[in-house]
This record gives C-alpha cells, structure tokens and sequence, in this order.
C-alpha cells in the first residue's frame, strides 16, 4: 500500500513538474526521482528542529533560545528537517514528495494530482494549500504549489513559494534543484536575466549533487 | 285598472332597480375582476421564479482529522457539540457519536465542499499521544488517510431587518415532518382549491364560541399568500384577498411547489434583528442540526410553533413549548404517524434546544464584518443578501473563542488589579496562520458578540514601539554595516523639524543607556539608540521597510521610528505576519473560496506570496525579537509562556493611551491592542497590559516555536554579550548570535580563554570603543 502511494505520489509530482516548459540549454530532466524507497515513511524518524546549531560545549549562563520538543504526534509524520549533511558528505532529507509527507498530505496530494489532470487548476492548488495546513514545513508541498502557480500564469507567486520551499529544506538538493529551476523560470518570464543564469546555475549545481547522492 | 295603475310605477321601479342591480353588479364583477387581475399579476410577478432571498452563509474552516493530528478527545467531542452532532450509545445515523473505550465513533454527515464532496461515513478514531493515532473507518476497519467534519456555519449576511433562511428543497425534508405538518394545519391541502370552506366554517363556530380567535381556518395556501405578501392585519378584506390569492395560486402552481415554498417561507421566530423563516434555519437556529437529523419530539415542536413562534418560542416559555410539542405529539399517534409508544418516549425527553442562540447577524460580528469587507469589493450588496452564496473561511473556532476568553478576561484582571474604572477599557485581538496569511480570529471588542465599533478594523492608532522593527530591518538588510552586535549609541538627540519644531524623545525609563548593541536596543526599546539608528539610515528605509513588510506607506518622517503613525490592529497583524513569514508579504485572507448556492464553485482564494524583504535579515531580526521575550521588554511573558520560543514586541503611545503586543511562532501570528475609545490615557505599558493578554492567548494556543538559526548564508557564534565579542567557555556569560557569512567579529572578548586581564573585563568593550 504504501509503495503504490509512493509510487504515485512521484508519478503525481512527475506529471505535474513534467508540464513545465524549461528553457532549451537546459537539457535535463527536471524532476529525475530516484527509485523509491520500500517504506515512503521512515518509522520513528524524529530529527531535531530544522537548522538549529549545536552549541559547543561549555557552560552556559544565559538563557538559550532552545526551541521547545513539541509532543511527537503519535503516528510518525516524517518532516523534511533537512537541514543536516550526513558525515560523509552527502546530502540528506527525503528525496520525493512520497518521502516527505504523512499518509493525510500524501491523499490530499494525489487528489490534487487526479484533480490537474481533470484540468482543475484550481481545485488542485486547494487541495495542496489544504495539505500545507498540515504540514506548513513541507517543502514538496510548497514545491509542489509552485509549480501550479505558474501554470496557472502567476510566475511572481510560484518564484516566492519556490524560494519557501528552498528555505524550508536548506542543504536538501532534491528541492533546491527544481525550485532554482522555477525561480529561473520566473526572472526569465520577469526579463531578469542575471538572475535568471544565477538561478539556473543554481539549479545546476543542486542537480550535480543531487545525482551524485543518488549514485 | 286601478290595480294595473297602480302595478305601473311599481313594476318601473322594479325593472329601474333591477337595471341598476344588473349594472351595478356588472360594475362589482368588472371592479372584481381588475381586482383579481392585480392580485394575480403581484402574484406572478413574485412567484414566476421562486427565488428566495437567501443570505450568503459563512462557515468557518472545517475539522480535520487524520492520524497524527494533535487534539485532545475531550476538545474533539465539544466541536462536534458544536456541530450538533448527538452523543448515542451507538453511532448510526449521520450526525451522531459515539464514545466506545477510548475510541470514538464519529457518524460524519458528510459535506459538499468547493473543492470536493466529503463522503457521510463512519469513524473510527483511536487516540493517544495528545492527537489522534488512528483513523479507520468504522465498517471495515480500512485506514482513512484524512477527512472532514462538515463546517460550523457562522454567521449570514442577511439584509437590515431581513429574513433569513436555509433553503430546503421538499425532497430532503423528513415525510413525518410534512405529514405532521398537514395534520396539523391543513389536513385537505391534497383535495382543496386553496380555501377550505367547511375548515373556516369549524373555525368561525370555535371563535364565536369561544369569543376571540382560538382557531385558523386557514389552508397552508392562504397561510403561505399570508406570509409572503399581506401583514397580518385580521381584517376582512385581508382574508378576503388572501382567499382570492390563495385560489389563484393553486391555479398556478402545483401542490408540491406550494408545500416547498410554505415550507422555506413560514416565519418561525426572531432572532435579534433576524427573522427565521423557513423549517431549515428554524432546525439550526432551535436544534443545530439539519433538518434531516430531526426527531419526532423536534418535528412535533415545530409544526407545534407555527400557530404562535413568539408565544411557544421553547427559549421564553419551556413549559409552553413542551406542552404544545406534548398535544402535536398525540395528533400524530392519533394520526398514526408515529406509535403511542413514540409519543409517549418523544414526551418523556427534554426539548433539546440548543443552549447558544446566534445573537443578531452572528456570534462572530468582529469576523463576518472583516468576510463581508473582503466581499464588498467583488460582490454587490443584493447579491450577498439573496444569492445564497456559500462562503469558506479560515475561521477557527477554538481560537477565536481562546481570543476572545484571553481579551475579556484579560481586561477585566487589569482593571481590577490596577483599579480602573470597570469597563473603561477596549481592546482587540487579530490571530493570524503565519503560511498562508489566513485569519483565524477577530475580536473587535472585550463583549465579543456584540456587533459595535469592531477596533480590530476600525481602531486606527499610533503603534509606537511596535514601529521599531522596521528600522532595525533596514539596518539589517546592510549586513556589512550592521550586525546583531553592532554598537548603537543610546543618546540624546536633537532634532530640528521641517517646522522648526524641536523634537527631542526620551527613553522610557528617561535613563540614557551609551553604547548598546543593536539587538539589545530592539528588545529592549531604547528610544534614544533607534532614532540614532533611523537618523544613521535615513527615514525613507525606515519608510520603505513598512512597505516590504506589507503595510501601507507612512510618509517618512523622523518621528517614524518611534512608531508615530496610526494603523489598525489588522494592519499590524500583516506586518508582523510577514516578519514571522520570514519577510514574504502574505495578504491576509479571511476566505477560502465562495460557492453559488447549488455548490458550484465561483471564485478561489489561494495563498498569494511576494518576497518582499530580505529573508536573511528579517530571520536576525527574528532572532532580536526573541531575545525581547527573553530578557527584554516582553521577558514578563514566560510565566504565561514558559521556555515556548516566541518572538515578539511590545508598542506603548504617548501617556500610555495605547497598550500593543505583536508576537508570533512560526505558525502563528497574534496581535493585541488595548485602550481606551476616548483615547485617555489607559495607563497600560505594551508590557503591563497587552502582553499579557497575548501571553495568556499563545499559552493556549501553543504555537510552533521560530525557527532560529535557519537562515541559509547565516552563521551562528557565541558572543559576549557584554563586549559585543566572541566569547568561549570561560565567559560567564555568552550568547548565540547568527550572522550573515563573514561579518561575525573575528576578535576575541577579554574573558575568553587566556585573553584580557581582569581590569580589561571591567572596563569593558563599548568603554574603551568609546574612550571611556
């Protein structure tokens, strides 16, 4: 079951993304998802806070601003709190919207992707948005959003949430690269064409170690 | 002869009178049949569509469940009260629950949403860990990823001293409604013609009898004539139309079409300035349930109240009410619509009235005003009062009620405690989703139902130190100038106005603080250290940093950077939204989608997003605002809040007129803003009185902490905070500060290891900056 839902979730986002027209240098897949993995959802997977820096050692006398552990929710919902680089090296955090998101997000995103290929732009961006209110830190979603957005010919708003969906998945190379894809995309619709080759070699660079990680 | 003599001007007479009989009577029948042409052409006119002026319904966002969620089975169990849903030793019919071990079983009624159909169907849901575990359905134990309770309707927006209503069409109303219905009031409306001549007769005999009218004789056609056209004047002639109208109706609509509009047109009670009309507003307004959920008690209440909804309201008069329920109860098992077993369960049950009636328009008069403002825009006033559109919000029921609780407490402790005049004080309170810009709760006022000056909207006030950020965001965005740590000088300053003013602000405490750094005069709102700042940066970025944060454009004047400029409590809540936002300008939403009245959907509102401020500034600035939780000026908070990283900032005005708080987590965003409405001195602090109204709300809301550190290009290192240096572990004292790449300080503090002598500590890093 949940290796359908997976596969389904890539083969969503994958029929999503795979509408999006990219300019003709850029000659590689946009969204090339790895295999899936067995299970779409890490059981008991509960890093810490996104970003949030040790602290050295030593003693402490000021308050530090520790965020509070909230109470985990029962049934693990895997974050993408992806902000840590492996000690090898390598990136890591979900590679797929299947990876990153819980069992509700998950339905709500092949919703959205049964409702795109009814043609419905707009059902389908509320059905993510309504994934989104559960899982506010998920980049896939925002990712996902983004995309929609800019078929729907609003390239300012899909840039904004593909710039969130970086800032919510830092050092994840499996969002950056897409989402530098769409923020080119934009400043190309917008005529900015500096940052647009910033954004794209970007996008490069995320997708070389994204393959990298993946071989 | 003298007969026929005599027979001749009499038998003139005759035929003259029966000439004027005849004309006369031809007059009477042409006068009667222009009459009933009018009264048919009003009645064409007002019956060819039957469109009812139905007002736009808004429902607040729905109840999600999915396993993992986080709520408590209790908080659960009370929405669903809310909802109207029963509370059964076994859940089976749709609007039941329930309560089986642990487990709840949820008999969902199932919801025509905008975007999709909710299915009616059995829950089962398993709880633990503070949320819900596990979602099954009931039947067969198969796994429900996610689903939604039907959404609690909120408010309409019905016209002044309008009706209101909720349309129901005469399939979906229960048969032993209608039957009891027809019983009562009309039992040959099959056979009749729109009058009942033996009915009017019977009730004509039991009125003179009685002397004074005990009995209407009146079909549910005249009945219907009655409430849609005439006032209920007891004249004749009324009666007379009635009868007219009633026969004329029957000849242009059928039985069927008849019944569904008496049923969607009868008046049923009032409501403040509402009038309920129609057996399906009158279901939710009494019961809170749909009309399809009613029992034979309810049905039999109902029809019961037509004769008098004044006189038998069960919320004036329940002893009136239960015996007029109690003698339709015994019709109907006379009738044989229900057993005598029925009736007699049905009389031994409470009446079941809902115990919150809507007061006037709504319970939530400060949100349906902001709904209605957001709509005015797009749709035209006739329209949202009669097209019965279907509005979604991003109302939250729990947190508008934790806001409105936090407020009117809140208000009433200060008062007490400081000895204010009881009631003195206003207030208001906007809570806002951080992500998408939805607005989750409006209070408007410390009497939350009541539907006057809404000062969430309206209030427009000096914001004073809520201003502050915006200079500090423009400092930030400079990041080879400024730092968290960069030194501010906390000095008298002179400033000559354009009009030749002086204008010299002091500090709070009217101490002067020297050196400072940058965060600590944010959180610690030295007046002094940001107007050098403002004046070092020029009142135009200061300006400008109100317009990245979505605000609307001040004009830069000096004064600016000490918050002289007047915004409304909502106008506060989007900028602070957008620094929780990490500097995207979300515009705030309060509606999710609109639909007609059959369900179609007409217009979508999705999140809109703008980058608009440098996101790695705005996330240094984050960090300044937690710190003014930590030891700055709003540090009073923690024995509310506790060790929850919040991040926020206090406002005071001028002699204390206006108390702010504007705060936020990384999901939510709340503001508050006390006063008075004459705008007197209130005598509250933005940290004696707004704050701690804001810290009593978030310690409900338990908002999601804010992120520090996460910015992308930042670096975190620990500094003393005394020297604005880096500090190690023998510093007595050190902070964790981000900075963007490359501009940390590289040197050393004097207590770091081996560095500075003791004397060098205590002179200090600013001392010997400044010379001193």
């Amino acid at each position: 079951m949940g290796m359908i839902r997976c596969m389904a979730a890539v083969l969503m986002t994958g029929s999503l993304l795979a509408c999006q027209n990219f300019p003709a240098e850029e000659k590689q897949p946009v969204w090339p998802y790895p295999d899936p993995p067995s299970s779409p959802m890490p059981e008991g997977q509960q890093a810490p806070p996104a970003g949030e820096t040790p602290p050295p050692p030593g003693p402490q006398t000021t308050p530090l601003p520790v965020p509070d552990r909230r109470v985990p929710p029962a049934t693990p919902v895997p974050r993408d709190d992806t902000g840590a680089v492996s000690p090898g090296g390598l990136p890591t955090g979900p590679r797929t919207l299947g990876e990153a998101s819980g069992p509700a997000a998950l339905q709500l995103a092949e919703q959205a992707r049964s409702q795109h290929a009814a043609g419905d732009l707009n059902a389908a961006a509320g059905s993510i948005e309504r994934a989104l209110r559960i899982e506010p830190q998920n980049a896939f979603l925002w990712l996902t959003l983004a995309e929609l957005r800019r078929e729907q010919g609003a390239p300012n708003d899909a840039k904004a949430m593909a710039q969130r969906a970086i800032a919510r998945a830092p050092g994840n190379p499996w969002v950056a690269a897409p989402a530098w894809r769409m923020v080119q995309q934009a400043e190309l619709s917008a005529g900015n064409t500096d940052a647009a080759r910033d954004a794209g070699q970007r996008a490069a660079e995320q997708q070389r170690i994204a393959d990298q990680a993946d071989r | 002869m003298t007969s026929s003599r005599k027979a001749a001007p009499s038998r003139g007479w005759l035929r003259k009178f029966f000439i004027a009989s005849v004309v006369a009577a031809c007059l009477a029948t042409l006068l009667l049949a222009v009459h009933v042409l009018r009264l048919d052409w009003i009645l064409r006119d007002r019956f060819a569509d039957v469109q009812w002026a139905l007002p736009a319904q808004i429902y607040a966002a729905p109840t999600e469940l999915y396993a993992g969620r986080r709520i408590d089975r209790n908080e659960l169990i009370e929405r669903l009260r809310q909802l109207g849903y029963r509370q059964r030793n076994s859940a089976a019919a749709s609007g039941s629950f329930s309560v089986d071990g642990r487990d709840l079983i949820i008999a969902n009624r199932g919801f025509q949403f905008w975007d999709s159909t909710e299915p009616a169907q059995r829950l089962r849901l398993g709880f633990g860990d503070g949320g819900i575990r596990r979602l099954t359905r009931a039947d067969d134990d198969a796994a429900v990823a996610i689903a939604r309770l039907d959404p609690l309707l909120i408010g309409s927006i019905f016209p002044k001293q309008g009706e209101d209503r909720v349309l129901v069409r005469l399939d979906d109303v229960p048969p032993l409604l209608i039957e009891t219905l027809l019983d009562i009031e009309d039992r040959k409306f099959r056979s009749h013609w729109g009058v009942d001549p033996v009915a009017i007769v019977r009730a004509a005999w039991a009125n003179l009898r009685a002397r004074q009218v005990v009995q209407g004789g009146s079909t549910i056609t005249q009945q219907l004539i009655k409430n849609m056209f005439l006032s209920s004047e007891q004249t004749l002639l009324r009666k007379a139309n009635e009868a007219i109208m009633a026969m004329l109706l029957e000849l242009r609509a059928s039985k069927n079409e008849i019944l569904e509009a008496y049923l969607n047109e009868i008046y049923l009670g009032q409501d403040g300035p509402r009038a309920v009309h129609g057996f399906g507003l009158a279901s939710q307004f009494y019961f809170n349930k749909p009309l399809a959920e009613l029992d034979a008690g309810d049905i039999a209440l109902l029809v019961g109240m037509i004769r008098g909804p004044s006189y038998y309201n069960p919320r004036r008069s329940s002893q009136r009410a239960t015996d007029r329920r109690d003698f339709v109860l015994d019709r109907m098992a006379a009738a044989g619509l229900i057993t005598d077993q029925d009736a007699v369960a049905a009389k031994r049950s409470s009446l079941d009235i809902r115990d919150r009636a809507g007061r006037g328009s709504t319970q939530y008069p400060a949100f349906t005003d902001l709904i209605r403002r957001q709509l005015r825009d797009q749709y035209r006033d006739e329209d949202l009062t009669s097209e019965g559109l279907r509005i979604f919000t991003s109302f939250d029921p729990d947190v508008q009620s934790h806001a409105e609780r936090a407020l009117a407490r809140g208000l009433d402790q200060l008062e007490t405690a400081r000895k204010l005049e009881a009631g003195s004080l206003q207030g208001a309170v906007v809570v806002t989703a951080v992500d998408s810009g939805e607005v989750l709760a409006v209070v408007g006022s410390r009497e939350a139902g009541s539907s006057g000056f809404n000062r969430a909207l309206d209030a427009r006030r000096p914001i004073g130190s809520l201003g502050k950020p915006m200079v500090y965001l423009a400092a930030l965005e400079r990041p080879r100038q400024y730092t968290l740590v960069t030194a501010i000088d906390d000095a008298p300053v002179r400033i000559e106005l354009p009009n030749g003013d002086i204008w010299e602000p002091e500090n709070y405490d009217k101490e002067v603080h020297g050196p400072t750094p940058l965060y600590q005069a944010l959180s610690k709102s030295y007046n002094l250290a940001t107007v050098q700042l403002s004046q070092q940066l020029g009142p135009a970025r200061v300006a400008s940093s109100h317009l990245a944060l979505g605000g609307p454009q001040p004009r830069a004047l000096h004064s600016l950077a000490l918050g002289a400029v007047e915004r409304t409590p909502l106008d506060v809540a989007q900028m602070y939204n957008t620094l929780a936002a990490g500097g995207s300008v979300t515009p705030l939403q309060a509606i999710r989608a609109v639909q007609t009245r059959d369900g179609q959907p007409l217009q979508r509102y999705g999140i809109k997003l703008r980058q608009s401020a440098d996101p790695t500034a705005v996330n240094l600035l984050q960090w300044a605002l937690r710190q003014t939780m930590i030891d700055g000026t709003g540090r009073s908070a923690q024995r509310h809040i506790g060790k929850l990283a919040l991040a926020g900032k206090t406002g005071t005005t001028d002699d204390l007129r206006d108390s702010w708080f504007a705060g936020f987590g990384s999901d939510l965003q709340a503001t508050v803003w006390l006063g008075r409405d004459d705008n007197q001195p209130a005598g509250l602090t933005g940290a004696s009185g707004a704050l701690q109204i804001w810290a009593q709300l978030m310690r409900r809301l338990q908002p999601q902490p804010v992120p520090l550190f996460a910015a992308p290009g930042t670096q975190a290192e620990w500094i003393d905070p005394a020297t604005g240096l880096r500090a190690d572990q023998y510093c007595a004292e050190r902070l964790l500060v981000p900075f963007v790449d490359g501009t940390a300080p590289q040197a050393m503090a004097p207590c770091a290891r081996g560095a500075g002598a003791d004397d060098d500590r205590k002179r200090g890093f600013w001392d010997r900056l400044f010379g001193g």
